[in-house]
């Protein structure tokens, strides 16, 4: 129909999603400047970057600090403005700077983890209001992002304030079990829950699938994103790291306890002893903050405010009184406002979560639960408490100490002595007793039940490093797993050993301060190869393998210059090595683009960069999205590839080669064909009428579904949840079919 | 057809390059020459739309414009006086003229009973380096490559009496095992006045 | 001299091939002559002869291999406009490679801007995995190990190494020679396709000869 140099035959398509304004997305141009996000929740926010003309490059690159960094802070203030949204850096956000997004993701995700034990009383109180899950489930949310600027001082007293700190709340409950009804490993699970998001919301993942960045190389698309989310979120505590360690256990009871003290001092007690102690790899020593719960609508305040001073009395500066209202909150109450998304949630969350709410429709409830905005108000208040004066500064603390009478003495002669003869006087003794005497000789390590005692200086070096990585002091934890990282080889501690150099590694590339020039990719590169072989040949744990090759993709492509050429390569190592399923093979293959697209021809000169490289893998990424049955993703790489493209073609966009240009050609008709098909035309006969009405798309779109095996063609307001992304502001009418997905 | 490009443009650049290789003996590139020769034959064949029959004959007519002006040059520089039959003269292109001009020897052969008839067959040919001809299904039928020679055979052989025909019956590179020029003796020229320059 | 050095070269690459004759894998190949503005001005695709290879290409994925080689060499360019700024030989050498497929680019530049680009593929070994297939498979302990280029599993096979650079070498002057003939024929069109079956066949001799 259209001559293959023409634009895309097939254009981006528009978000049908309630809340999103349509913008009509004008006609497909190869050239990055030009483009026009189809994305417009913020779209006044995007709208100042994506429309920067064709300028030459260098100028182009020459204002990126200051665009992005503009930008940036604006989005930031206004989604602390909005409540609703201050979930904050949701892969709609529009943010531009996409692997600022995804450096930021990663970078939350190693946020310190919190234990919560609540009473029975709590967790009722709680129930009550709605959240099955409890007291846990109630806080969780907030607990993802920290209300305003949290300040934390580095190991040479430097403070810096962070605007997007977070903590993970676990269930007290649940640490070092595994989670019930996992049939399969996280993998399958991520890939599972992947299938179902594309089939859930084919149209408007394809409408919302390209954000551009400033330069117009695609940004990281919510489906990859959910990808990495997940898996950041999908390994559960494991011995040979403490990311997943509670550094603090939040001990809860509410005003209705008749015996408040003694339930807290039980609740204590069920850390060390008791069916709910924790695993023996957890080290003890973690900071117990104690919360009374007062029932605002039942019970008497002075009576509360006395107990919180006894309780005070008894424990210490680590307290807080919580008042939140008992009764459950409904759409209709004044003041009521959504909880917030989790954004953390594990792939077997996520599944559940999907069961959970086909059980609530049919209930005809809706699965979103809403609480009173002074509730809300008093949860932040408390997090932001817990985590700015307790949390952090204990945390601090411990590094300084273990910094100074671990590390040093590591650091110093004795240590370097010690890591050749493997002796170590004081603090290895008490750990080797505790353990029952360890085989083999080789120091603190248990080869048997493979785990440090968490006392033995490994154990206490690997939690400092992890906790100054978890502070962002990125210098002190990376030169931190740098002493550490033989020494575990040294005991045959594969996972130890790759867990420290994957860290390694990931905390160089995060300092900021380490330039590109400083930092020697080599042996970055080198660490990763390290890491990734020891999890996965000696210890055949794909998940972590996975997880620090994922990272390794991301980290790498956001330092640009020849390292994406490496991450490049990670991505493409995953899928040699079968880490990913057939969605996740994709959405490397994409990433594998995305990473060869950053990667930008060097000054004035037209070479140095990798648009074929990057063209090449986008068509692969359209061709199998095809296959795969989602012609809309499909149509989004392809006008990707051509944007890619367009640089180093001839004027006429044909391919010089003619086996490729026929390939190009039948991709783009193949494309064409089924997308039309999908959204309900007869692509045979009706030349691309985009922008053609709605009521005719639906009616065609039930007739045709029958013989359509993807469920592009479902009723499009389904899926917004489906990917936890943020929350536009709802339709009136909204709601009820809108949200039920969301558990 | 002569209100393409002239056939004078052509002759001068060949008789030019001729000259130079012999008067600045081993100066100049052997490749320069055989290009040269190919490209003309080249454009020749654009500028005739692939008409083969007609690039012989403009071939012809180029090679007969030079060898009425060459003969000149070769009799002064050889010094050879005149020869006694047709026999002679054979042997006298063969071994004295296409040895200054092109620095080959072709083998004479093939005479016929009467003596007026005999082959050239050349063993290599600087004109056809590299040449590979048009893959258009007629050009290895119907285009007689190096067929600038047999025009300079006549006209150099006129100018001292003979008329002569020739014309090429093999060639290596329309796949033949031989390149194989046939010449034959028409008529001894007896005071008559030199044709007008075709 | 020179024929001396060449007879040498030639030898070592002989006993080398002897050597390992028992390894010796079928590589398939796939040469391209670009010209400076990236058109494609001739193809071939061929297989080991030498230690009893037939000759014949056979690539890893067949039903996408006509595309995929195109796209891969199209891709290399990247690479080629950049090395040929850094490299000031013609042979450039191993350029480029596509993990997925095996497919490993050397490039030849010609003064005047032609790209000679040869694509090898070394053949499928049981030992090794195609993408996609299961954990923890084989493939992992032969690269995960050590660096990228070491993966191949046999050093003849390897199309990094010294005597595979060395014989592509040979191989792309050989052509190169043939190349610069076939320029001069007047009837070739710069910057045209060649048709010449006599090019063509004698860069199949080449690929015979030396690869």
């Amino acid at each position: 129909m259209t001559s293959p140099g023409d634009a895309t035959p097939v254009k981006p398509p528009p978000s049908f999603s309630p809340g999103i304004a349509r913008v009509a997305s004008k006609s497909p141009s190869r050239y990055p400047g030009e483009h026009e996000t189809t994305q417009s929740l913020d779209a006044e926010l995007t709208g100042s970057h994506t429309v920067s003309p064709p300028t030459p490059l260098s100028a182009t690159v020459a204002e990126l600090p200051i665009r992005s960094s503009s930008s940036h802070s604006r989005s930031e203030r206004s989604s602390t403005g909005q409540l609703a949204r201050s979930s904050i850096g949701s892969p709609f956000d529009g943010r531009a700077d996409g692997s600022e997004d995804i450096r930021s993701s990663i970078i939350r995700s190693f946020s310190p983890t919190i234990a919560v034990h609540a009473s029975e009383d709590t967790d009722d109180l709680v129930r009550n209001k709605g959240f099955k899950g409890g007291f846990w489930e109630l806080i969780r949310p907030f607990g993802e992002t920290v209300s305003g600027k949290v300040v934390i001082r580095d190991s040479i007293g430097s403070s810096r304030a962070w605007e997007d700190y977070g903590v993970r709340f676990i269930n007290f409950k649940g640490i070092g079990k595994a989670p019930a009804g996992q049939d399969s490993g996280p993998l399958a699970q991520i890939e599972e829950v992947l299938s179902k998001q594309l089939n859930s919301s084919g149209d408007t993942l394809g409408g919302t699938v390209r954000t551009k960045d400033v330069l117009g190389f695609p940004a990281t698309t919510p489906l990859c994103k959910s990808f990495l989310q997940q898996l950041l979120s999908s390994t559960p505590a494991a011995p040979h790291e403490t990311f997943g360690h509670p550094v603090a256990n939040v001990i809860a009871i509410s005003s209705r306890n008749p015996s408040p003290l003694e339930t807290l001092r039980q609740l204590y007690a069920d850390g060390a002893t008791g069916d709910q102690h924790l695993p023996t790899w957890i080290n003890q020593e973690y900071l117990r903050y104690y919360v009374l719960i007062h029932d605002e609508e039942r019970d008497d305040i002075t009576e509360s405010t006395k107990l919180y001073d006894q309780m005070k009395r008894h424990f210490g500066l680590h307290c807080h009184l919580l008042r939140l209202r008992s009764s459950q909150c409904v759409v209709t109450d004044d003041d009521s406002m959504q909880v917030p998304q989790c954004e953390w949630l594990s792939p077997s969350e996520h599944l559940s979560g999907a069961g959970e709410a086909e059980a609530l429709v049919d209930l005809g409830t809706d699965g979103t639960p809403y609480l009173f905005g002074s509730d809300a108000t008093g949860i932040r208040a408390f997090i932001r408490e817990l985590v700015v004066q307790s949390v952090i500064p204990f945390m601090e603390n411990k590094v300084a100490i273990w910094n100074d009478q671990v590390a040093s003495k590591r650091r110093g002669i004795s240590g370097k002595f010690m890591s050749m003869s493997r002796r170590w006087a004081g603090f290895g003794s008490s750990s080797r007793s505790s353990i029952g005497g360890s085989a083999g000789g080789s120091g603190n390590y248990d080869p048997t039940q493979h785990f440090y005692s968490p006392d033995s200086p490994e154990a206490i070096l690997r939690k400092m490093a992890d906790f100054s990585f978890m502070l962002r002091d990125w210098k002190l934890a990376s030169s931190t797993y740098d002493m550490i990282r033989s020494d575990f080889g040294n005991d045959k501690a594969w996972k130890y050993h790759a867990g420290a150099h994957e860290m390694c590694a990931v905390s160089m590339l995060l300092n900021p301060l380490a330039t590109s020039a400083k930092i020697k990719l080599d042996s970055v590169d080198q660490m990763f190869e390290t890491a990734c072989y020891s999890y996965l040949t000696r210890c055949s744990d794909a998940p972590h393998a996975l997880r620090c090759l994922s990272l390794a993709v991301e980290l790498l492509k956001s330092r640009g210059g020849s390292a994406t050429e490496s991450a490049a390569k990670w991505a493409m190592r995953v899928m040699d090595f079968g880490l990913v399923g057939s969605v996740g093979q994709i959405l490397y293959t994409e990433r594998v683009a995305a990473c060869y697209a950053s990667k930008t021809p060097g000054g004035a000169a037209k070479w140095g960069g990798r648009r074929r490289k990057a063209g090449m893998w986008s068509m692969l990424a359209a061709d199998q999205w095809l296959k795969a049955g989602q012609p809309t993703l499909a149509s989004a790489c392809l006008e990707e590839a051509e944007r890619l493209y367009a640089d180093v073609l001839q004027a006429d966009g044909v391919f010089p080669m003619p086996e490729m240009q026929s390939f190009v050609e039948n991709l783009r008709h193949a494309v064409k064909v089924e997308y039309l098909e999908a959204r309900g035309f007869d692509a045979r006969d009706e030349p691309p009428a985009e922008d053609s009405t709605a009521p005719e798309e639906t009616s065609e779109k039930l007739d045709k579904r029958h013989h359509r095996r993807s469920l592009v063609g479902l009723p499009v307001q389904l899926d917004t949840g489906a990917l936890n992304t943020t929350q536009e502001p709802r339709d009136p009418d909204g709601p009820s079919n809108d949200d039920f997905e969301r558990a | 057809m002569n209100q393409l490009a002239s056939p004078c443009h052509y002759r001068t650049q060949l008789i030019g390059f001729i000259h130079m290789r012999r008067t600045r003996v081993d100066k100049v590139n052997a490749e320069l020459v055989t290009l040269t020769y190919g490209t003309l034959v080249a454009q020749l064949c654009q500028d005739y739309d692939s008409n083969y029959q007609d690039v012989n004959k403009q071939l012809d007519k180029m090679g007969y414009n030079i060898g009425m002006r060459l003969i000149e040059d070769f009799l002064a520089k050889s010094g050879v006086g005149r020869c006694a039959n047709f026999r002679e003269t054979a042997d006298m292109i063969a071994k004295v003229g296409f040895k200054i001009f092109l620095n080959v020897t072709p083998t004479v052969t093939n005479w016929t009973s009467d003596n007026t008839q005999f082959s050239l067959i050349f063993e290599e040919n600087p004109l056809a380096d590299f040449v590979e001809l048009p893959d258009d299904g007629r050009a290895q039928d119907e285009l007689w490559f190096s067929n600038i020679l047999c025009g300079v055979l006549r006209g150099s052989l006129e100018m001292v009496q003979m008329q002569i025909e020739a014309h090429f019956v093999s060639d290596v590179l329309r796949g033949d095992d031989t390149t194989e020029m046939r010449v034959s003796l028409v008529r001894y020229i007896e005071d008559e006045m030199p044709p007008e320059e075709e | 001299m020179a024929a001396a050095s060449k007879a040498t070269s030639f030898n070592s690459s002989t006993a080398h091939l002897g050597l390992n004759n028992h390894f010796r894998l079928k590589m398939s190949y796939y040469f391209t002559i670009l010209s400076p503005t990236d058109t494609p001005l001739f193809n071939i695709a061929f297989g080991t002869s030498k230690g009893g290879g037939d000759g014949i290409a056979r690539f890893r994925f067949p039903e996408t291999a006509q595309y995929m080689n195109q796209f891969i060499i199209h891709s290399s360019l990247d690479i080629l406009e950049e090395a040929q700024w850094t490299n000031g030989g013609m042979y450039l050498k191993h350029i480029d490679t596509y993990p997925p497929a095996a497919a490993y680019i050397t490039a030849f530049l010609t003064p005047s801007g032609a790209r000679f680009l040869l694509l090898h593929q070394p053949p499928h070994l049981p030992s090794s995995t195609s993408t996609g297939s299961g954990l923890g498979s084989s493939s992992l302990l032969g690269s995960a190990g050590s660096t990228t280029r070491a993966s191949s599993s046999s050093i003849a096979a390897n199309p990094t190494s010294p005597q595979t650079e060395e014989a592509v070498r040979q191989f792309m002057n050989e052509v190169y020679e043939s190349y610069v003939k076939t320029a001069m024929n007047p009837f070739y069109r710069q910057g045209m396709e060649i048709k010449s079956p006599v090019f063509r066949s004698r860069v199949t001799a080449a690929g015979k000869k030396w690869l």
